[in-house]
């Protein structure tokens, strides 16, 4: 599925958050990606789900290099890979019905998907896909009404709409509370075995990894530092995985330089 | 008991000395308020020698009562009504040509930001996506340096005389302001859904039709009801160089003398301006 050889990223700040990492994915694996904040698991998601660009090193998915891809070819791409963010990844003032809609997109024309705004379209398909992530009631409430659990439910349910054969979650319970954050690992992972999908996820709590992935990749400072089974994670590794390393870089502060203030337009001129 | 100090300390404490360039703009801004002074030969006291006073007293005088005799009312209701067509129109106009451009003039839409790290790069599409943005920039930038006033005298020169010249001056110019602040608006968009939309395979219409619409929509909405209540207060102005409205009669009215009918016409605007306010205030309410 993937094959990620000398990959490194490096931001147009000049921090790099990934350096010379190789990676084998096979088709249908289930891999957790661990490490403290500042390890590069984010950047790692926004490369595999090509909406960045490696600076150095190939990337293929299917054997194609997603450097090479450009237009429709990256769009079909994209839409064959579904990505769950940790948190704001959803339009809050969009009714939850045109969030998981939104799924469609990599398959409407741009006319459909206007068309659907005006009057929702396909709406079967977005309530079939709440009803299995438990909020068939929801479907036509605002977005930003709901709870920070629900929301990423409703991420859920636009990743089923989109039906990719790949499905990254990049710390999807990050957010949340344990009870309902290894709910929802639990509805990823059944998910991907009923349609033998492949599943990434980026967890910062280990024990969910250990217990619930057959393959643990840890990275630390943008490199990997184990690569196998949970049981082959030894304490020491673990105690080195979660010490000295910086938290103040993430990746999400270096990405985008500005912050967003929303504006009072009235003094604006 | 009070603590020690040794001169030594006390000379390595660091010292304030101020910002050189605050200071150099301070004098610049001060300089500038008396040349200007000087320059346009303000004379504040003129205005309580007698003459003056008499004359401000007469103005006051003519004021009252304002008019409101039927005749009076009947003669400008229409032109009240169209003063109210002229802003409603000219803004419209003012959005038709302001939200397209406001598209093609924000950068993060075009090329800026991490959402286009996978772009082809090559010169050409460099200037593929830069090109329109600089350009519509530049076409916002000199709708929106030329004054309403200097509009309308163009169109009434290319029009004639009525409300057509005052709605096209309020569209065009107005169109300015609202496009650079919808841009303006557009590149403050929070970009996490964004990014998500994009990983479904969405393209750039569709990320703007389900991720910067929806988010703009507020500010748009607030911005754009703002302008409409300046819009109105210039479209009573717009009648002074011929273009329509209500600007007409009171320039007439200040003319003969009238002024009792000046300040009638003068109160109208500001009801109407007022109640424009307050419908705009329930609209936001009710969308944001």
């Amino acid at each position: 599925m993937y094959t990620l050889k000398g990959v490194s990223k490096t931001y147009a700040n000049g921090f790099t958050a990934l350096r010379d990492l190789d990676l084998h994915i096979a088709v249908g694996e289930r891999v957790a990606f661990i490490g403290s904040s500042g390890a590069g698991k984010t950047t790692l998601f926004r490369l595999l789900n090509c909406t960045l660009r490696p600076t150095a090193g190939t990337l293929t998915v299917d054997n194609v290099d997603s450097t090479k891809l450009h237009g429709r070819h990256l769009r079909q791409m994209r839409r064959n890979i579904g990505t769950i963010y940790q948190q704001h990844n959803l339009v809050p003032r969009l009714r939850v019905m045109h969030n998981v809609l939104a799924g469609h997109l990599g398959r409407w024309s741009a006319a459909r998907a206007f068309l659907s705004l005006l009057h929702p379209l396909e709406l079967d398909s977005a309530a079939a896909a709440l009803q299995r992530v438990g909020l068939a009631d929801r479907i036509f409430q605002r977005t930003d009404q709901l709870s920070g659990g629900e929301q990423q439910r409703v991420a859920i349910a636009r990743v089923l709409l989109q039906d990719p054969s790949i499905i990254l979650a990049d710390e999807p319970v990050a957010s949340l509370d344990l009870a309902l954050a290894e709910n929802i690992v639990r509805l990823l992972i059944d998910l991907a075995e009923q349609q033998q999908k492949t599943l990434l996820v980026s967890l910062h709590n280990v024990r969910l990894a250990l217990e619930y992935f057959p393959r643990i990749v840890a990275l630390q400072h943008g490199r990997p530092v184990f690569d196998g089974k949970p049981q082959g994670l030894s304490t020491a590794t673990m105690q080195r995985l979660f010490t000295d390393t910086p938290a103040h870089q993430r990746p999400e502060d270096t990405l985008y330089g500005h912050s967003h203030v929303p504006i009072d337009c009235r003094f604006l001129t | 008991m009070a603590i020690p100090m040794s001169p030594s300390t006390a000379a390595s404490s660091p010292k304030w000395h101020g910002s050189r360039s605050a200071r150099f703009l301070g004098l610049l801004f001060l300089f500038a308020v008396v040349a200007s002074y000087r320059l346009t030969e303000v004379k504040p006291l003129v205005l309580f020698e007698t003459e003056a006073l008499a004359n401000l007293w007469a103005f006051a005088r003519g004021m009252l009562p304002p008019a409101h005799s039927l005749a009076f009312l009947q003669t400008i209701w229409r032109p009240v009504l169209e003063t109210v067509q002229i802003a409603l129109l000219g803004t419209l106009l003012a959005v038709l040509i302001g939200f397209p451009l406001s598209l093609l003039a924000s950068s993060t839409i075009a090329f800026a930001g991490p959402l286009h790290d996978m772009e082809r790069r090559s010169p050409l599409v460099w200037v593929g996506t830069r090109l329109p943005y600089v350009l519509s920039r530049l076409l916002l930038n000199v709708l929106r340096a030329i004054p309403e006033l200097v509009w309308a005298l163009l169109f009434v020169r290319a029009l004639g005389l009525g409300a057509a010249p005052g709605i096209m001056a309020l569209g065009v110019s107005y169109s300015g302001m609202l496009g650079k602040v919808y841009a303006d608006i557009l590149e403050a968009i929070d970009p996490a859904p964004l990014e998500a939309l994009q990983s479904t395979g969405a393209s750039r219409l569709q990320m703007v039709l389900y991720g910067w619409l929806p988010q703009m929509l507020p500010n748009f909405l607030g911005y754009t009801l703002y302008r409409w209540e300046c819009a109105l207060r210039a479209s009573a102005l717009m009648g002074f160089v011929g273009a329509g409205g209500i600007g007409q009669h009171i320039e007439l009215s200040m003319r003969m003398f009238e002024y009792h009918e000046a300040v009638s016409m003068i109160l109208i605007v500001f009801a109407l301006s007022a109640i424009v306010e307050r419908l705009g205030d329930g609209l936001r309410r009710r969308i944001v």
